[in-house]
């Protein structure tokens, strides 16, 4: 059973001010969930306050990291034969602890409608957040008993393969991976780039719908990656994954029935029989799925066992052919990066994880599916070359050194195995990697880690971390200068980059301007201080990534948000100039005649200011704030004209064409000009000032404008008529003419044809 | 731009007839000159775009060559960038806007211009446009006025 609680204070406070807040912020304090589904950016810091836990009020500390890598390809496999591809769930996903326990773990994911799934393990509870209204959460303890109604979880892998199991791993003279995490320096990280496979029945489990998939795919690796990140330093990506929407999916073995089997015709299937499946058709070119990075392949099946098995130490290796050496289930078949995760069970018991709907979506919740979490941790753990807690042990030197009295981490076994043992439960419970949820007891039999400092499952957390800093990259190395100006560009480079090796930067607190994934990049700092992260992936798609902080002086050059524009003014008029520029306040402007960066002739002091200039004159000001630094605006041209002195009278004359380029002159190019003589045909008289006219674009082959001004100056960046593809149009308009009685037309756009036609002139 | 008393304003928005006839006046011929771009930064006659149902007042005079003793100005008035079909009117500012139109437009149109010879008034801004639905920029190019 499970006691829920309705909290109200987090229902509808701070709406609107939390959410406004969140923008893209770095750092966010909210009392609402809500503020969890604003869209802050990846490692940004959310500090959710009155989450009901039990009887208190606790505080999750939370960053939003990502699940599904760039890129990522989500396949739905129909039953035809065709596929189509689905976008990642628009998710938010979180991770943290209450209030800063490092023993305590938090996984959120929320959707921009307000769904939101979450989990929260602490020493002695576990809970559930979930929201399907999007107004409310509701945050459930689950009781003790919940654990043996789900039926446990069991891994093969003590009795099947001999290649690459458990027998080589324990008591080895002195483990050398223990003192390897040093290679990776403090701030870096390692990514693993997963590819998912699932199979009809876990589609039929979700309700036949693969966004309901998708999103179980993302929680479940999402609340592994959680695990991973805090004890391994290791973050899980998702690069892969496909969706079974027919029975006739690719995954014939069903664990616990019977088939065919290296020319038996009735063998009963375990689990190793569907790994070897999945080795098989991902070792082959022609059934391969996916061929970008992918660290380890696992399937995620929906079958009716709750079992699992993999492979151990394979992760971001090669795959090898199993000969007879591998134990006769494997014999002719292939090893590898892979693992087998049966979760059948787990949706058909006491605890149906999918038990939140909004919009249609059912969230695929590990929150309330455990077993659906320790197995897949479980059997990626064995990948990364985690054996079974009751089957690591140390020598007597490193016994010593480790200050571990007992022969293994745990004893929790119930049969067989390399370590017979009796079964029991330790005081500090198991792990991630033990079988302790078996032995009888209740929650929490096993704690959802691999390694706490200052116990001896730290040793096995040490130990995966050795392996997979054996096959990742090495640490990539940022070389960036200790500070930069805010709003400033700067660079920043892989210390020693390798060809072999693909990068990526990623940046909170400022902007990458340009490529994201080459060696050197280019970035502005907007806020104090700036973290760059780079990450190196290698051709198995596994990753190490460096950061490094940078200081950002905030005090940069204030920026130009606005400035008057050029213009042409009537001789006499005073005009205002004016110009807003933000930084470091207060700022002062200082105006300048002549042309940006002259400095010879000051103009007034302040902003705006007036100016009359009695001829064409440009002007340009300098913005400066408090520290000093300053801006300069472009110039500003004011071009003065004289009205004329003389006026003029309108004349008519009867219509009449002064040129046809179809009949005279042939069509006007773009970009070309062509002068007509206006004086002297039609009646209009020499002298003449100006036409009345209707101009006519014929047939334009695209889009542009055609300009016609006096032939005596240049183009004034005016426009008569704009034309478009296909349409012949006309337009009224009082065409001025330079002192000969020519004015220029402009064309710009496609080369076409023009008539003007006069009705009057001005003299 | 200009400053203007209270006194004028108020005169200018009280003074002016329903229905006004003047005249004749004479046509000073400029050189072609882009007086209004709602393209351009925010400013008296350059952004925002036009939305809906919405009036602008431009200052035509003072610019361009165009003295303060101008009483109309010949246009082209150029519209782009529309998001639906819709029509401008222009007439001399501080009146209430005259059942008129001067050019209609589609969203399908790049851009489109018309010409017009129009009044002014004594305002600082002395010239309205008025956009009927959606969204457009407007360019006014100035081609002589009268007096």
């Amino acid at each position: 059973m499970s006691k829920t609680v309705r909290s109200a204070a987090l229902a509808l406070t701070l709406l609107s001010s939390t959410v406004a807040l969140a923008g893209m912020q770095a750092r966010v304090e909210a009392n609402d969930f809500r503020a969890l589904r604003a869209p802050v950016r990846t490692g940004a810091k959310v500090r959710l306050h009155n989450v009901p836990l039990g009887a208190s009020q606790r505080t999750l500390e939370l960053e939003r990291f990502d699940v599904w890598a760039p890129g990522a390809e989500i396949v739905v496999q129909n039953g035809d034969g065709s596929t189509s591809r689905i976008q990642p769930p628009a998710m938010n996903y979180f991770r943290g602890t209450v209030g800063g326990d490092p023993a305590t773990m938090v996984f959120v994911a929320a959707r921009a409608d307000g769904a939101v799934d979450g989990m929260v393990f602490t020493e002695d509870a576990r809970y559930t957040m979930r929201s399907t209204s999007g107004e409310e959460i509701i945050v459930d303890e689950a009781g003790p008993q919940d654990i043996s109604a789900d039926g446990g979880f069991t891994c093969e892998l003590d009795g099947a393969p001999a290649v690459k199991n458990m027998s080589g791993l324990p008591k080895v003279a002195s483990d050398a991976k223990l003192a390897a995490e040093g290679t990776l320096s403090g701030t870096g990280t390692w990514t693993l780039n997963l590819a998912i496979e699932t199979d009809y029945e876990l589609y039929t489990d979700l309700g036949s719908s693969s966004d309901n998939v998708a999103a179980f795919i993302g929680n479940l690796v999402g609340a592994a990656s959680v695990i991973y990140q805090r004890d391994l330093r290791t973050e899980l990506l998702v690069s892969y994954s496909r969706i079974q929407t027919s029975a006739a999916d690719p995954w014939n073995v069903v664990p616990g029935g019977t088939g065919a089997w290296n020319g038996n015709p009735s063998v009963t299937y375990s689990t190793s029989h569907a790994l070897a499946e999945v080795g098989d058709l991902w070792a082959n070119a022609g059934t391969r799925p996916f061929n970008g990075a992918r660290s380890s392949v696992i399937l995620v099946s929906g079958k009716q066992q709750t079992a699992g098995v993999a492979w151990v130490g394979t992760t971001c290796g090669s795959d090898f052919a199993c000969g007879a050496g591998c134990g006769e289930v494997f014999n002719g078949h292939t090893g590898g990066r892979y693992a087998y995760v049966g979760l059948g069970n787990q949706f058909t018991t006491s605890v149906p994880a999918p038990n939140n709907t909004v919009n249609g979506i059912q969230y695929g919740i590990p929150s309330s599916n455990y077993w659906a979490l320790l197995g897949f941790a479980h059997e990626l753990g064995h990948n990364v070359d985690g054996p079974h807690t009751h089957c690591f042990a140390l020598s007597s030197a490193d016994k010593t050194t480790y200050n571990v009295t007992r022969d293994w981490i745990d004893v929790c076994v119930t049969a067989g195995g390399c370590n017979a043992g009796a079964t029991a439960v330790p005081a500090e419970r198991g792990t991630i990697m033990s079988y302790c949820h078996l032995a009888s007891g209740t929650w929490p039999t096993s704690r959802f880690l691999f390694g706490k400092s200052g116990e001896t499952s730290e040793l096995m957390a040490n130990h995966i971390k050795g392996y997979i800093n054996s096959v990742t990259p090495a640490s990539p190395g940022i070389t960036a200068p200790a500070s930069v100006d805010v709003n400033t560009s700067a660079n920043a480079s892989i210390t020693s980059p390798s060809g072999s090796l693909t990068y990526q930067w990623s940046i909170t607190n400022g902007t990458i301007n340009g490529s994201s994934t080459s060696t050197t990049v280019n970035f502005t700092a907007t806020a104090n201080p700036v973290t760059l992260r780079a990450r190196a992936t290698n051709s198995s798609g596994c990753s190490a990534s460096d950061s490094v902080n940078v200081s950002v002086n905030t005090c940069g050059p204030p920026v130009f948000s606005s400035y008057t524009a050029g213009m042409t003014i009537t001789l006499g008029t005073t005009i205002e100039l004016n110009a807003v520029a933000t930084g470091n306040g207060p700022i002062t402007y200082q105006w300048y005649v002549g042309t940006t960066g002259n400095t010879s002739t000051p103009a007034a002091v302040g902003n705006p200011i007036n100016a009359t200039p009695s001829s064409t004159t440009y002007y340009w000001v300098r913005a400066t704030n408090s520290c000093g630094l300053w801006a300069d605006s472009p110039t500003i041209g004011i071009g003065v004209v004289t009205p004329p002195t003389t006026s003029t009278s309108l004349y008519i004359v009867t219509p009449c064409r002064v040129v046809d380029t179809r009949t005279d002159g042939g069509t006007l190019a773009s970009a070309a000009t062509r002068n007509i003589s206006f004086t002297g045909t039609c009646g209009i008289p020499s002298g003449a000032k100006a036409v009345v006219a209707n101009v006519t674009a014929v047939a334009p082959s695209a889009a542009g404008f055609l300009s016609i001004y006096p032939t005596d100056g240049i183009w004034p960046g005016n426009s008569t008529i704009s034309y478009r593809a296909g349409k012949t149009r006309a337009n009224n308009a009082i065409i001025v003419l330079a002192s000969d009685g020519r004015a220029t037309v402009l064309n710009n756009g496609a080369a076409q044809h023009f008539i003007i036609d006069v009705t009057g002139y001005f003299q | 731009m200009r400053r203007l008393a209270l006194s004028t304003i108020l005169a200018a928005a009280f003074a002016i007839p329903a229905l006004a006839q003047s005249g004749p006046y004479q046509y000073f011929p400029l050189s072609p000159c882009r007086a209004v771009d709602t393209r351009g930064a925010t400013s008296t006659n350059g952004g925002p775009i036009f939305g809906t149902n919405s009036t602008r007042n431009f200052q035509i005079r003072g610019l361009c060559g165009v003295p303060s003793t101008a009483k109309a100005v010949s246009l082209n008035v150029t519209v782009t960038q529309a998001t639906a079909s819709s029509w401008l009117a222009v007439w001399p500012s501080g009146q209430t806007r005259p059942v008129v139109s001067m050019i209609n437009f589609e969203p399908s149109d790049p851009a489109l211009a018309n010409g017009i010879i129009v009044g002014l008034s004594t305002n600082a801004q002395d010239l309205s446009v008025y956009n009927n639905f959606g969204n457009v920029h407007v360019i006014v190019d100035v081609t002589g006025y009268f007096q």
